[in-house]
Parts: structure tokens; C-alpha cells; sequence
């Protein structure tokens, strides 16, 4: 794991927030390390697959179907998506050491769509390192990455018995929703950057993150800690709509910091999102503030895909310049804000709900 | 080759036709996007759906008029007593998922966007994948929420093979274009074994769950057949397909789904009409239909020992379209 990329953010973080992630982080990591492995064992792969695994099999797979997000798991992230499982399934008194494949599952799923994103994006860099289209080709990392996502299926499908058959719909039907639902949201995000729209909306930028950027962030991980956690009804729905809160407040902090990163180990290029031409909430914003040249002007670098830095750092200047930075923050805090809302409402006891409003509040403040 | 001017089962076929159309509409609404998503808490793009999911996949839809895998789905309901116009979701759902892999075929193994999208294609390919990556996903949530007709547990299992299908089809792709790439030469080609579910077995899940029969006894021997069957269909279309593009016949109107790793591959600076010659020449073609044949008698086998309407009709089934495809190829084949 690479330290300075994965250890710094803990500054961030609250203390009763931060120790309680640091007593699950080694979990975490080994849940999804041991689940990824284990595919690796040619009588698993032989079950999964339907196929005899022979030594040629697990050599091709190896190279072509793991590889690819064996690179990214090994660059180890922040792994608060199987954080929060273990939280959710502590907070309804199940012990997370049980649950293996359902806390490794929301890393493997995260992990998957950093791929998927990436390919889309044509990203050069992921947790400072190639991407894996740029390792392995744009098919290959693709494929693999759409594998693993559907992988997620035979995790909950193997553990249906100690889930029951009410869990294991509600998980699959999680699963297959949240899959759906980001396709649509990113089919919103690629096509303005393909048809070069002009006058989308920030309302729609909004919804746009709430079917894309909230879905494997946060709102599927708690989620599967609510159903593999056996929450109520209530609870769940309202841990998914905590989840969307916070995925909403999420993505907008990282429109900000993608443009202005806030730590020498950001791990991705600067000003990506204006590379790509993408019109997140800040750049319609200023698109709806700024008057004829200067406006031109940041369509017209917008739409070049430069990759100059003077270029890229006159843009976000004049996006600064109309305060779409700060209005978008205050909007990032606002659902921040709902979040606290929504937490009081769970029939949790205060420690649970409190480690949660942490994480609320890490989110809006991180630096990356 | 032959059209759907002489499709076999052109009512099953206007089933999978009817159910895409009402599952997923022409024209994207609202309504639509509110009873697939829920309702929308900021404000919808329709038209960006529109123009970036479904006008690209009625696109391809129209082109491909076949409907081979929701036939299949339809007549086996019917054979075993049901009708097939009560589950729409599932039949739309397996179309869904041919469309997706045909799109993704369309695309070149390279490292960055400009090197990955292929020719013919209008779309940029990051639209491109996300039509195809959503168009996977939606035929889980179609089986999991829409198939109101189906038990819960059924569901639930359904909506695992969807899934289960597309990641060994996902799998299999990566190793194929891998072993493209390496020029590697697999002493089995165990790969097409991961390739062929989403051709005919899918089609036999749905059967089997609007059935209520997933868990009979005879419902392994059915997969394994489609299996078989699938991986025939599919190398005669290799056939087909490298044979179209040696002719220069334009790549939309192909019918292939192809195969990267294949012995009637082009080799590097090859152009597909001496990659053709030399593959007839030096009975590579012949060899691949040899195969397509031993895959075929397999499902015949297989099928030999099954009883019932449902095994039948399979039968009927791989004898319609695998053995048509089948000696079309052969037919080439014997031509040059």
C-alpha cells in the first residue's frame, strides 16, 4: 500500500471517528484482499464459472480478469466503503467478522466502478498511478471491471442462507438498482461533454449526482450494511437516503478539489474535470454568471481538452471569479446538514449515530 | 445470409420485439425514468437520455432484427404452458444484453480513447460503454423489480443469472482479447465456454424461472445444452463473419458476434481477405466448422436424454438457427 496516499486523510477525520476506522481498517483490508484471492482458487473459480480450472484457465484469468483490479485494490484507497459496512453492522449488533464477503463487496464494487469511470474519462492517473485502461487497454480493464461489478451478485447469492430469503432479495435488488441508476447518471454526464450542451442546468448536474456519485460512494455500501445488518425498514431507508446526502455533499467537495486540490497527494492530473470539459455545478454556475468574452473563454477551453496548466489555471479563475466555488460548497454543506437530520431519526444508539454525523462532517471538510 | 425474411418463429420473435419497446420506450419520458429510478428529486435531462441511451440502442436494435434470444426465451414458456406475454421484463432483459456485448465487440483493445474506438462507430466511446454498461445493468433491475408474474425467491435467482452470465461473459471477453492480443494459442478454447451464456443459456434461465422449474431435475441438462449450442452458433458465425469482412462488406451490417481469439483472426498487417484465403487454404476454416460441429452434436446429445415439451422445443430451436447458421457456414466453406 502506498503510505503517503492512504494514511494522510486521517487528519481530517474526527478522533472518536478516526479510531474507530483505524480498529477496522486492518479488518477491512484483509476482508477484501482474502474475498478478491479467493477467486483465485481454482475449486472457487471452478464454482463460479462453471468451467474446469485447469492451469492455462487460471493463468488467463489471472493476467485478464484480475489483474486489473488487483492493481487498484494493491494502490489500496481509503477503504471507507467496507468501513461503513462494518459500522452499520456493529450498529445493528452483528459482528462484521462474520459478514467477510459483504464488507469486502462494497470495495469490490468501488474499485470496479473507479475502473469503469476511468475508462470512461480516459483518466491517465488513479490513486497516483496509470490507470488500469492504460496498464491493461481500455477491453481488457473494462471487461474485468464489469466482471468483478457482477461478481458483487455471487457474494450475497453465496451467503443466502444466513441471509435469508427476504435479505438476499433486498441485496440483489440493492445491487441491480444502484448498478442501473449509475449507468443513467453517467449517461447524463457523458453525453453533455459529447453534444457540448450549453444550457443544462445545475438542477440537473444535481441529478444527474444522485443516480452517479452517491450510488457506490456511500448510499450502496450502507445499503448492504443496513440489509446484511438486519435494520429495519425505516432505518434502512434512511440510512440510503443519509447515504445520498452524503454522496451529493461528496461529490460536489471533489468538483472543487478536482480543480483546486487541497494536498500534494490528490493522486489524480489537476483540473481533470476541465480537461475533460465536464459541466459540474461550479462550471454551470459560472457559465450563468459570466458575460460575453470571458465567458467564451471558458467555453473555449472547456471545449479544447487542453492539458496546459497556465491554460487550465485561467479557467478555474474565472470560475473563482464568479463565486461558483463557494456557492457550491455552501451547497455541499447544506446537504451535510440534511444528513444530521436524517441521523436523528434511526432507532441507533447515540454512538452509532454520532460516528455517522463524523463521517458527514469528514466528508465536507477533507482535503482529498 | 439468410434474413429475417425467413425467420422460423416470427411470432416468438415479435414477443422480444413488443417487450423492449414496452420496457424500455422509443421516446424517453418522465414517466419512464421516474418508474425506472423513482422520482426524480432535481430535474431530469430526458433529452440527454435520449440522445446518449436510447436512441444509440434502438439504433443497433434495428439493425438486428433477429430477436434470437428472446424467441428462444418465448417458445420455451409456451412449450411448457405459460404465456410468454406475461413476462416482458425477462424477455426484454436477454435482448438488452445481446445488444450491450454487441456494442462493446465494436470497440479495439487500445490504451487511450482515440486508440479504442473503432470506425464505424459515431459514438464516442465513452458514451458508447456507458450505453452498453447501462443496458447490462438494466436487465437485472428489469428481471428483480418488473417480473411481477415471478415468485420473490425466483426472482432473486433469476436476477443472479442475469448477473452470473454477464460476469463470466465479461471474464471470458477479457482472456479473448488478451489472448488476441499475445497471439496465444489456448490448448482449449475454454474461453468461448464463458462467451456462450449470454447466446443461449440466458434465454433457458428465464424459461426455466417463469416456469417455476429452475430447480428440476432437468433443468441442468437444458443449460448445458444451451451451452453447447451456443458456442456452435457462435464459431459459425466466426465463419460467417470473417468471411463478410473479407468481401468488404460494411460492419453494421454484419451479423457476426466475433470471437478475437480465433484461428481466422487477420495476422498483424493481414488484411481480412488474404487472412480469409489463407485460412480456407490451409483448412482453418474447416477445422473451426469441425469444432462448431462436435459443439453441436454435444447439445444433441445432451438433449437425446432429456424428455418433455421443454427439451423438445430446444431441440427444434437448435435445429432452426445453429444448424441454419451451421450450413451456411459450411456452404462457404465449400464454395472457396
Amino acid at each position: 500500500m502506498r503510505s503517503d496516499y492512504s494514511s494522510g486523510f486521517l487528519k481530517d477525520m474526527a478522533p472518536m471517528l478516526g479510531e474507530h476506522y483505524v480498529k477496522w481498517l486492518p479488518y477491512c483490508r484483509e476482508a477484501v484482499r482474502a474475498t478478491a484471492l479467493e477467486m483465485k482458487d481454482p475449486e472457487v473459480l471452478a464454482n463460479a464459472l462453471g468451467i474446469p480450472v485447469t492451469d492455462e484457465v487460471l493463468e488467463g484469468l489471472s493476467s485478464a480478469w484480475f489483474s486489473p483490479l488487483l492493481a487498484y485494490l494493491e494502490r489500496s484507497g481509503k477503504l471507507l466503503r467496507p468501513y461503513l459496512v462494518c459500522l452499520c453492522l456493529e450498529a445493528y449488533g452483528k459482528d462484521p467478522r462474520e459478514w467477510r464477503r459483504q464488507v469486502a463487496l462494497a470495495e469490490l464494487i468501488h474499485s470496479s466502478s473507479l475502473i469503469l469511470d476511468d475508462v470512461s474519462d480516459d483518466s491517465l492517473f488513479r490513486r497516483g498511478a496509470p490507470s488500469a485502461h492504460q496498464l491493461f487497454g481500455m477491453r481488457v480493464a473494462g471487461a474485468s471491471a464489469l466482471a468483478w461489478l457482477n461478481l458483487g451478485f455471487r457474494l450475497a447469492w453465496l451467503d443466502r442462507e444466513a441471509l435469508g430469503e427476504q435479505s438476499t432479495h433486498a441485496l440483489i435488488e440493492a445491487l441491480s438498482w444502484e448498478h442501473f441508476v449509475t449507468g443513467v447518471g453517467t449517461t447524463i454526464d457523458v453525453t453533455w461533454a459529447w453534444r457540448r450542451h450549453e444550457r443544462r442546468l445545475p438542477s440537473q448536474y444535481l441529478q444527474q449526482v444522485v443516480h452517479r456519485s452517491t450510488s457506490y460512494t456511500y448510499r450502496l455500501p450502507l445499503k448492504i450494511g443496513a440489509i446484511t445488518g438486519g435494520a429495519p425498514k425505516a432505518d434502512a431507508e434512511r440510512l440510503a437516503a443519509f447515504g445520498e446526502e452524503l454522496g451529493l455533499a461528496f461529490q460536489l467537495v471533489d468538483d472543487i478539489l478536482n480543480i483546486k486540490p487541497d494536498d500534494p497527494h490528490w493522486g489524480k492530473e489537476t483540473a481533470e474535470d476541465i480537461v475533460q470539459g465536464k459541466r459540474s455545478l461550479q462550471v454551470l454556475y459560472a457559465l450563468e454568471r459570466l458575460e460575453g468574452a470571458r465567458r467564451r473563454r471558458l467555453l473555449e477551453i472547456l471545449d479544447s481538452r487542453t492539458h496546459d496548466p497556465e491554460v487550465l489555471r485561467e479557467a478555474v479563475a474565472l470560475i473563482e471569479s464568479t463565486g461558483a466555488l463557494w456557492d457550491s460548497m455552501a451547497l455541499a454543506q447544506k446537504f451535510r446538514t440534511h444528513c444530521d437530520d436524517i441521523l436523528q431519526g434511526l432507532s441507533l444508539a447515540p454512538i452509532h449515530r454520532e460516528r455517522l454525523g463524523a463521517l458527514a462532517e469528514y466528508v465536507v471538510r477533507r482535503a482529498r | 445470409m439468410k434474413t429475417v425474411e425467413s425467420h422460423p418463429f416470427p411470432e416468438a420473435r415479435a414477443r422480444g420485439t413488443k417487450a423492449l419497446e414496452q420496457l424500455l420506450p422509443r421516446q424517453c419520458t418522465p414517466q419512464w425514468l421516474e418508474l425506472m429510478t423513482g422520482p426524480a428529486r432535481f430535474d431530469w435531462d430526458v433529452e440527454a437520455i435520449q440522445q446518449g441511451f436510447v436512441d444509440p440502442l434502438y439504433e443497433l436494435f434495428d439493425q438486428k432484427t433477429e430477436r434470437w434470444r428472446p424467441t428462444l426465451a418465448a417458445l420455451l414458456i409456451e412449450a411448457g404452458g405459460r404465456a410468454p406475454e406475461r413476462y416482458p421484463a425477462m424477455l426484454a432483459a436477454v435482448e438488452l444484453q445481446h445488444l450491450a456485448l454487441l456494442l462493446l465487440e465494436r470497440l479495439r483493445n487500445g490504451r487511450n480513447i482515440a486508440e479504442s474506438t473503432a470506425p464505424e462507430t459515431r459514438l464516442p466511446l465513452p458514451v458508447l460503454v456507458t450505453v452498453a454498461y447501462t443496458a447490462k445493468q438494466m436487465a437485472s433491475t428489469l428481471v428483480i423489480r418488473h417480473e411481477g408474474a415471478l415468485a420473490t425467491g425466483t426472482r432473486s435467482w433469476l436476477a443472479y443469472q442475469v448477473s452470473r452470465a454477464l460476469y463470466e461473459a465479461s471474464a471470458g471477453m477479457a482472456v479473448d482479447i488478451q489472448f488476441a492480443e499475445k497471439e496465444a494459442s489456448p490448448r482449449e478454447r475454454w474461453h468461448l465456454r464463458l462467451l456462450a451464456p449470454l447466446t443461449f443459456r440466458l434465454p433457458v434461465d428465464c424459461a426455466l424461472a417463469a416456469l417455476d422449474r429452475h430447480e428440476a431435475s432437468g433443468a441442468r441438462m437444458l443449460r448445458e445444452a444451451a451451452s453447447h449450442a451456443s458456442i456452435a452458433y457462435r464459431l459459425a458465425m466466426d465463419v460467417l463473419g470473417r468471411r463478410a469482412r473479407a468481401r468488404g462488406e460494411p460492419a453494421q451490417a454484419l451479423h457476426e458476434v466475433p470471437i478475437h481469439w480465433s484461428p481466422l483472426a487477420p495476422r498483424p498487417g493481414e488484411t481480412p481477405s488474404v487472412a480469409w484465403r489463407r485460412s480456407v487454404e490451409s483448412g482453418l476454416v474447416a477445422e473451426v466448422l469441425s469444432h462448431a460441429r462436435r459443439e453441436r452434436q454435444e447439445a444433441g446429445e445432451v438433449l437425446a436424454t432429456a424428455d418433455g415439451p421443454l427439451a423438445a422445443t430446444l431441440r427444434v430451436f437448435i435445429e432452426a438457427v445453429v444448424d441454419m447458421r451451421l450450413a451456411e457456414a459450411e456452404e462457404v466453406c465449400h464454395a472457396e
